[in-house]
């Protein structure tokens, strides 16, 4: 069930309006049954899976805490440890196999076939469950916690099964932890759903999500998709075009996922965690994750990057370190060589970024360079932004030797006509497509501006503003998504990009 | 208690204002004008109840065929085309159904093209134009569920999903619709086409085959049989003369049989060309319908045949029945803008320029003076008010109904311009030095058929809109009376 649906439109309506009807002992058990009957919605046979994992990682859970009362210390640590092994084992194992298999299969082939060795037939199909990748990590974030102490174990595997498959962000995060949502399952019944303030700022969220999504994301896809589906046909600054819009596609794409899960839950009083801060405005790479997927990011952090040794190290172990975690990282998002790719470039663009800094001080001191000067910022934000415009040359291509073709293209055939000779209206989008493109563009950079400076969601600067321009707002958005939206019976209502991560 | 009412107040308000701005989304940007098929029934709607005394009803082949304005005005019959673009027999079902809610007419006439209909469902477009128009209730949900597969279900229901698309296609009649009012006070349904295509007469379709309706097909032309009895509204089916392939033919002998069955007399006009004397090189549109011509035979002979078995009333005269007069005025218009299009003779060209609504913008470029046979148009230019004997070889006249508006030759500049209707301006002006003389402009469109000559606009402020703009042109010392599309 995808929240551009009309399925999702009658869903969500229902549950709450049932949520905030019911005696407040039922609330998590009906949120439960509303958030397995919206995962059954894309096949029944996943929510196996999920009760699976749920079960696992609960389990555990009632494991570390067993452990803790063993008075011999040696022994409990060395329990906590294996249900620690065991539950991630079969958590990653289910994973893997789901994810990875025919992946894995193929790169075998590969280097059999290399070896001279006959290749092993496929022995069946394995489809790739939605959003496992996020509940995987969200329930092993639970073992681990629990292990360190963090949290307390779950008792209630009702609850616990809640905070595993909480809908608004099942499918695509943000990826929870059990310090903030476990926590609010756990007081469930204290929350006060009448609150005008707070489903108003929750609705809000939802249209804007929406707008980026409907407006934005699936409009500036169909001219990425024309010029990436067969990109030997153009030239530098089509590719280039093509290129940025990925860029706010797969922003918009994903952003609008968490906006509408973060706006969902807040309107049943639910806080989610913030999963992206402006990320194009970051002025490094660095800085760039702490702004994109916050969720993913600091999860690598907490759970992989500081467990390997973090940068409490020597330098060369920290750059191990680093490259690790976002090989790690790229592979999450899908089997395949080209996220691996960009997953290192990421990592090689941290690492050289460590590398070169005190060169980069020095020169800054040398010639007396403004570095709080606006042009100097935003020189840095724009050398940010390309280069993770070039790593998403590799999300995007999904192949390896094509990434390198398409930036080969880009550097040798240069077209500067095209912006002159009106051929650009022909890539998928006609003038008056792109015009609305940019006007809604335009506008996602004034509230992203908005975000940067004052550090306010839009919901938040709506609720300090007066009431007609609080109006003003909702209703134009409201009714750019009816006009402008890209929806109805020509188009099946898209897919967000990172369902299949 | 008072903060929730603030907020209680707050919220009503703001419903309210969204639900005025749906409300004038959804008027902008729904179809409108292009196809009869969605008016027909958004106009039947604004008819006063039990006002219509012989209901068509079927596809294309009854709102091109059947002349209501002819209807009315030759037989006094008070009829109404309820139809629709390649209208399936279930969408036909629910018009017919809807209709009945506020007419009680004396005959209920039912082309039968849609029997030859094979596919379960019909193409999107037609979906649409065959539901969109409905009112909201019980009947309309059931037809689109009728109309469509399960999962397109809501987006017909919800209909925005489909017309907000429009966005790239809106123009002043979505958002002014003064002119579609116009329009639609004087429409029954009927729309005259007036392009020709020459066909052979052949009688190749004929066989006496029958092959079976498809289940749905079947079943509610039951429905259609059974919903006539239970209003006791006698039925009659036909066919409209079309150029009608043998697959077809045997469908239409199903028809008959089953019209025999249930008592029902059925016409098929394909039998009955010689009696309609269709001329097949003139009075096709298509190969489906027919044209001006063909369509007054057809509807003349089906008149005749209804004032012969059936007791219909003559409305002629009835002030209750104004809307028709003026659909026969607006009717009789249409087809003399036409003539007047076809027209190619000028002294004829310029007698037919004499009607009441005509606003004619008329330019001469070139010295006619002394043209061999300027003395054979001069009476028929000076009775239009045009003396090229004294003026300048570049020389703009605006008349309207004999009334001139405007003159001027192209001595010094010179811009005049006039509302002739709300939204269009007319405009003719001369600047020095423009070596392409007078310029003719409405709504910023210039329009010059010739370069040597005399270029004429006709506007008719009956349908606001331009008839045509043609040009007389001027070769070796002499009028070339041809014109010039």
């Amino acid at each position: 069930m995808l929240f551009n649906s009309y399925d999702f439109m009658l869903f969500f309506p229902i549950v709450i309006g049932i949520y905030f009807l019911i005696p407040r002992k039922l609330r998590y058990v009906w949120l439960l049954i509303a958030s397995y009957y919206f995962y059954m919605g894309w096949n029944p046979k996943y929510a196996i899976l999920i009760a699976i994992s749920t079960v696992i990682t609960f389990i555990s859970g009632i494991f570390i805490h067993k452990a803790n009362q063993i008075e011999n210390k040696t022994l409990a640590k060395r329990l906590k440890q294996w249900t620690v092994a065991g539950s991630f084992i079969s958590n990653l194992g289910i994973l893997i196999f789901f994810k990875y298999f025919d992946f894995l299969l193929q790169n075998i082939n590969l280097l059999l076939s290399n070896m001279g060795v006959s290749i092993i037939e496929k022995p069946f199909d394995v489809i790739l469950p939605v959003g496992i990748s996020f509940y995987t990590f969200q329930a092993l974030s639970y073992t681990v916690d629990v292990y360190r102490g963090d949290i307390q174990a779950e008792k209630n595997i009702l609850r616990y099964a809640l905070f595993v498959s909480f809908f608004p962000q099942l499918v695509a995060g943000p990826i929870e932890r059990s310090g903030n949502l476990l926590q609010q399952v756990d007081h469930v019944e204290e929350i006060h759903v009448w609150n005008y303030e707070r489903i108003t700022q929750g609705i809000i969220l939802m249209i804007w999500g929406l707008f980026q999504k409907m407006v934005i994301a699936d409009r500036a896809s169909i001219f990425v998709n024309q010029v990436y589906d067969a990109y030997w046909m153009y030239g530098s600054f089509e590719l280039i075009i093509a290129t940025i819009l990925f860029a706010i596609q797969i922003y918009c794409d994903f952003a609008s996922y968490s906006l509408i899960a973060i706006g969902t839950s807040k309107i049943m009083g639910f806080q989610l965690m913030e999963n992206f801060n402006v990320p194009y405005f970051a002025r490094s790479i660095k800085e760039f994750w702490g702004r994109w997927h916050i969720s993913l990011s600091t999860w690598f952090r907490d759970y992989l990057y500081i467990p390997l040794g973090g940068n409490r190290c020597s330098r060369l172990r920290k750059y191990f370190n680093l490259m690790v975690t976002f090989l790690v990282s790229g592979i999450w998002h899908g089997a395949s060589w080209s996220f691996i790719a960009w997953g290192g470039i990421h990592g090689i663009y941290q690492i050289v970024g460590d590398i070169i800094r005190p060169w980069k001080r020095s020169i800054e001191k040398k010639y007396n360079m403004r570095t709080e000067s606006f042009s100097y910022k935003l020189g840095q934000v724009m050398i940010t932004f390309i280069l993770v415009n070039i790593s998403w040359i590799f999300f995007r291509m999904n192949s390896f030797g094509k990434s390198i073709d398409f930036i080969h293209r880009i550097a040798t055939r240069w077209n500067p006509w095209v912006f002159f000779d009106q051929s650009l209206y022909g890539l998928g989008l006609t003038q008056l497509e792109i015009d609305i493109l940019i006007v809604a563009i335009v506008i996602l950079f004034l509230i992203d501006l908005v975000r940067y400076k004052k550090g306010v969601t839009i919901d938040i600067f709506l609720k300090e503003q007066c009431l007609w321009f609080r109006w003003f707002v909702i209703l134009f958005m409201i009714f750019f998504i009816f006009i402008y939206g890209i929806y109805g019976p020509t188009f099946e209502a898209s897919q967000f990009i990172y369902f299949q991560f | 208690m008072k903060n929730i009412l603030i907020k209680g107040i707050k919220i009503i308000c703001f419903l309210l204002l969204f639900v005025c701005l749906l409300l004038k989304f959804h008027k902008i940007f729904n179809f409108k004008q292009g196809d009869p098929a969605l008016y027909s029934l958004s106009n039947f709607y604004k008819q006063p109840e039990n006002s219509i005394d012989v209901m068509f009803l079927g596809t294309s082949h009854v709102y091109e065929n059947i002349n209501t304005a002819i209807l009315y005005n030759e037989y006094g019959i008070a009829a109404y085309d309820l139809c629709g673009s390649g209208q399936t027999i279930w969408n036909t079902y629910y018009y017919m159904k809807e209709a009945l809610k506020t007419q009680t007419p004396k005959l209920l006439v039912v082309d039968m093209y849609a029997m030859t209909q094979i596919d379960e469902y019909s193409d999107h477009g037609r979906i649409v134009k065959s539901n969109f128009a409905l009112k909201l209730s019980e009947d309309k949900i059931e037809s689109v569920k009728v109309s469509a597969p399960r999962e397109k279900w809501l987006n017909y229901l919800l209909e925005y999903p489909i017309y907000h698309s429009r966005y790239s296609e809106l123009t002043r009649d979505d958002f002014v619709t003064d002119r579609e009012e116009k329009l639609l006070d004087t429409f029954k349904g009927f729309e005259t086409y007036t392009a020709t295509t020459a066909f052979t007469k052949t009688n190749d379709f004929y066989t006496e085959e029958t092959v079976d309706f498809i289940e749905k097909g079947e079943e509610y032309l039951y429905k259609i049989i059974e919903l006539a009895k239970e209003k006791q509204i006698p039925l009659l089916f036909v066919k409209s003369p079309y150029i009608v392939m043998q697959e077809h033919q045997k469908r239409f002998n199903k028809v008959s049989e089953v019209a025999e069955e249930e008592n029902i007399p059925f016409i098929n006009f394909n039998f009955l060309y010689d009696e309609l004397e269709l001329n097949f090189e003139t009075d096709f549109e298509d190969f489906s319908h027919l044209n001006y011509l063909g369509n007054v035979k057809y509807t003349r002979y089906l008149a005749n045949y209804i004032k012969s078995n059936y007791d219909i009333p003559n409305r002629k005269g009835d002030p209750s029945y104004q809307s028709y007069e003026k659909m026969v005025k607006h009717y009789k218009q249409q087809i003399y803008n036409f003539e007047l299009t076809e027209t190619k003779d000028f002294h004829e060209y310029v007698s037919k320029l004499h009607n009441e609504d005509y606003i004619v913008v008329c330019s001469v470029y070139g010295d006619y003076k002394n043209a061999e046979n300027y003395s054979d148009v001069r009476e028929e230019l000076l009775a239009l008010g045009i003396d090229l004997g004294t003026v300048n070889h570049n020389t703009v006249w605006v008349i309207k109904n004999g009334e001139l508006l405007f003159s001027s030759s192209a001595i010094e500049p010179f811009c005049w311009y006039m509302d002739v209707s709300k939204y269009d301006t007319l405009m003719t002006s001369f600047e020095m030095g423009a070596v392409e003389g007078i310029e003719i402009n409405l709504n910023n469109t210039i329009y010059k058929a010739v370069e040597q000559g005399i270029n004429i606009l006709v506007y008719d402020t009956e349908t606001e809109s331009v008839v045509e703009d043609a040009g007389f042109s001027f070769e070796g010392g002499r009028f070339l009376y041809e014109k010039t599309e």
